[in-house]
């Protein structure tokens, strides 16, 4: 039952013996329904079926708010306001850099960096991804999104609180999660989320709604 | 339409070890069900792309991101389970025996619980499904570095528990007397 896996890792042999043969007792006995296979494919039908029927009423609907978009974008601000003058309070970027940039100040003073209640933004999430075996680091996710409200004063309040990226580097590299965030000023910051001990590595856990991965270890 | 060809035949072979790698991941059989219908109707919609060699570490992949998703998004709603509660149950027996703590499925869920779903996750592709480091890697979507120092606190957690049961069995024994 030890496999070569283990003899590589170091781990205990009789340890991981009692955690193999408990997992097989556990679920020895335990037999799926005979119609699972045919109930994953009637729902597979039926979603198909919908995707089908959605993609041939997607073209009309598409250029329909293509056109109303470019309009719309001739009055209103980078975050949806109906002026201008709205902008002002808000922060943010407007698109997301492919790569996770480097602060070019990176809010050590204490000073709070962005309004407690900064209207809308954008958080850009970045973590490692792999391609082909080897780990690219820090490229933006679609996880990448648009606050507002309650979010946007959450995210704020992380941002302002968030403690120098010197204090959180101590699970594996790999294991981080990004924000970047930058407001109107110019200022910049990024928050580091850490994926392997949550609050517990002396970094703040950041809501789910920020960052994806932060409150796997509730 | 059409079921893809060699779909059921794969439902068929696979299905009993699925249901059990979805027990193991979130500890209920009726979600464990649920996993693997959810994971089943992506690889049936996929089938041609995913290709049949890489049927099972996409279904595997599909299964463990959909549980931890859905952990983190209805980590505050209620989740049926099959067991009450992660602590021993009064009287049950605990054997002594490092060997022996995990052979009921009770002692097993109760341990498992203990653990944060990732830790969980790991433990389960790693020591049920056999898989290597790199194989639980892929299938987590992190590092290799992330699993090894999973399945290290993982069975950290799992050893602290073991021995708050022989403590818990000292203790009966004391109390007997």
């Amino acid at each position: 039952m030890v496999t070569d896996h283990d003899r590589d890792d170091g781990l205990d042999t009789a340890e991981v013996v009692a955690l193999r043969l408990g997992f097989q007792t556990a679920v020895g006995d335990m037999h799926a329904s005979a119609d699972l296979g045919e109930r994953s494919a009637r729902t597979a039908r039926s979603v198909r079926k919908r995707r089908d029927r959605a993609v041939k009423i997607a073209g009309p609907v598409a250029v329909l708010v293509l056109v109303l978009g470019i309009g719309a974008a001739f009055r209103l601000g980078p975050f949806g306001e109906h002026t201008p003058a709205a902008v002002g309070a808000d922060t943010g970027v407007t698109v997301c850099p492919p790569a996770l940039p480097s602060p070019a100040n990176p809010g050590e003073s204490g000073d709070a960096l962005l309004p407690a209640r900064p209207g809308r933004m954008l958080s850009c999430v970045y973590r490692n991804v792999w391609v082909d075996g080897a780990s690219v680091p820090s490229r933006v996710v679609t996880d990448s999104r648009r606050l507002a409200g309650a979010d946007a004063r959450r995210a704020a309040s992380i941002v302002n609180g968030a403690p120098p990226l010197t204090r959180a580097r101590k699970c594996p590299e790999g294991d981080y999660e990004a924000l970047f965030f930058r407001n109107r000023a110019g200022l910049e910051a990024v928050v580091t989320i850490n994926t392997c001990e949550g609050a517990s590595d002396g970094l703040r856990v950041v809501d789910p709604l920020l960052g994806p991965g932060a409150d796997w270890f509730r | 339409m059409e079921d893809p060809a060699g779909f059921h035949d794969y439902v068929a072979v696979n299905r009993d070890r699925l249901v059990r790698f979805g027990w193991l991941l979130c500890g209920s059989r009726t979600s464990a069900e649920d996993l693997v219908q959810e994971a089943l109707v992506r690889v049936w919609l996929r089938w041609e792309r995913v290709g049949r060699g890489s049927v099972d570490a996409y279904v595997h992949k599909v299964m463990v991101s959909t549980h931890l998703t859905r952990r983190r998004r209805l980590w505050r709603r209620e989740e049926p389970t099959d067991l009450l509660s992660g602590k021993p149950v009064p009287g049950e027996r605990q054997a002594p025996d490092p060997m022996a703590l995990w052979d009921s499925r009770d002692a097993l869920a109760a341990a498992l619980r203990r653990l944060p779903p990732r830790q969980r996750a790991v433990l389960v592709l790693r020591f049920f499904l056999d898989l290597s480091e790199a194989d639980t890697a892929a299938a987590m979507s992190c590092t290799r570095g992330t699993v090894k120092s999973q399945t290290y606190k993982a069975l950290r957690t799992l050893r602290g528990y073991a021995d708050e049961l022989r403590d818990g069995d000292r203790l009966g024994v004391r109390h007997g007397d």
